[in-house]
């Protein structure tokens, strides 16, 4: 399925409760959609950094068992994006079902 | 080379070197924590898709090598000199001059959309696009310029005059006004550039021309051929005005194949003899007592302006171990 459009605000998702690292992420947003949502993970950071462009995440770098690894957490104008995406979703996805049901 | 680092080389081609560190950097731990979480490199590379598709996403939102050259000339901040202002004023008022005055046929007609033109330039000295706002503010106002110069150009002109301008201008904007936004843009994001020596003291045309000369602009192997056509088709039809001129022009693009001319030395006694190439071409039709002698000169005088001036401030600002090989010609 196409996640194109809808990627960033899947990333602010996975992000609501926690930070986490590109990977961690990754895995989150595919476990939770139960493998339906398998989008190309090497275009995750494109979308990560865009975010952090948009000032809805920020970055920070952490040293785990001697790896550096770069964690995103979501701000707050991430978290009123995140809000916004979830009522668009829903809007959007009641017209379809709407569609779908009387079709 | 492993699977991984041809992904790579293919992700991070055209990005700047900081970007393209920044997404090896990324991309090599999700590869390892990928591997840590049990895939095998092969389905860790597949999960990384397809690396052209994570290029383009990449050049959205990374600064590329370009835009990094260009980066430090869009985010300077310096307005123009105020004699590169009165100059600009007074170039555009003689020749407003001219055209109200002179016995040019179009002269008047031109003359309205010449203002519409120019009247840019003064909001570009006030409002100084370094930020990406501004520069978005002055892209609006070029296409409500554009926009005006077309209606000008149909009014005064016809239809298709106001096409063709209005199509100009939109991809000289496109090329020229609109990436500063998005180098503006990554800027502020926190994306960073370094530049050998002096370059962060070229202008955005030098900075752009240079980017040609090192990397070889495609338009540049059409360019050359066309030139050579024009002055034949010149040449056939004014032997006596553009036939100096097409001798010029071999000798300056066949000799760099003959002799090596790209030391300092060298270099410089090919640009005195191309010159004295250049002043006979302007002067021979004068010898000559041909009709519109003035031509060949006013034609020399624009190629030099295309070709060489910028060249001559680039080598000036540039230390001779970073001169691409167009530079020495």
């Amino acid at each position: 399925m196409n996640l194109r459009g809808t990627l960033p605000t899947l990333i602010l998702e996975a992000l609501e409760h926690q930070p986490d690292h590109g990977y961690s992420i990754a895995q989150r947003i595919k476990g939770r959609s139960k493998g339906v949502l398998d989008f190309k993970e090497g275009t995750l950071y494109p979308a990560l950094h865009k975010l952090e462009q948009e000032g809805l995440v920020e970055s920070y770098e952490e040293v785990e068992k001697g790896r550096t690894r770069r964690y995103y957490r979501i701000t707050k104008a991430g978290r009123g994006a995140l809000a916004k995406g979830r009522a668009e979703w829903k809007k959007l996805s009641g017209a379809v079902s709407g569609i779908l049901r009387e079709a | 080379m492993t699977a991984l680092d041809e992904w790579l080389n293919i992700a991070t081609r055209e990005l700047s070197p900081e970007s393209a560190v920044q997404v090896r950097a990324e991309i090599e731990e999700h590869y390892r924590s990928a591997l840590d979480g049990g895939a095998t490199p092969e389905a860790a590379i597949a999960a990384l898709g397809d690396p052209k598709a994570a290029n383009q996403a990449n050049k959205k939102v990374l600064l590329t090598e370009y835009e990094s050259r260009m980066a430090p000339v869009y985010a300077r901040g310096t307005r123009p000199s105020v004699r590169s202002m009165v100059s600009s004023t007074v170039f555009f008022v003689a020749i407003f001059a001219w055209l109200m005055t002179s016995t040019f046929k179009y002269g008047t007609r031109i003359a309205p959309l010449w203002i519409v033109m120019w009247s840019e330039t003064p909001l570009r000295w006030i409002l100084l696009p370094t930020t990406p706002e501004r520069s978005r503010i002055l892209v609006y106002a070029g296409y409500a310029r554009d926009v005006i110069a077309s209606a000008v150009a149909w009014w005064t002109f016809d239809l298709n005059a106001a096409v063709i301008i209005g199509v100009v201008l939109f991809l000289f904007r496109r090329v020229l006004d609109v990436p500063r936004t998005a180098v503006l843009q990554k800027l502020e994001a926190g994306q960073t550039y370094s530049l050998p020596s002096r370059e962060h003291e070229l202008t955005s045309f030098e900075a752009s021309f240079l980017r040609t000369l090192r990397n070889g602009d495609p338009s540049r192997k059409y360019a050359v051929p066309f030139l050579f056509v024009m002055v034949g088709v010149l040449t056939a039809w004014l032997p006596q005005l553009f036939g100096a001129i097409l001798f010029m022009l071999a000798i300056r693009f066949s000799v760099p194949y003959v002799v090596d001319v790209y030391t300092p030395e060298r270099s410089r006694w090919f640009r005195v003899a191309k010159w004295t190439l250049m002043a006979l071409a302007a002067v021979f039709p004068v010898l000559l007592g041909a009709k519109a002698r003035w031509a060949p000169a006013a034609y020399i005088a624009f190629l030099f302006w295309l070709f060489d001036a910028k060249r001559i401030s680039l080598r000036r600002k540039l230390p001779v171990e970073e001169w691409p090989k167009e530079l020495y010609l």
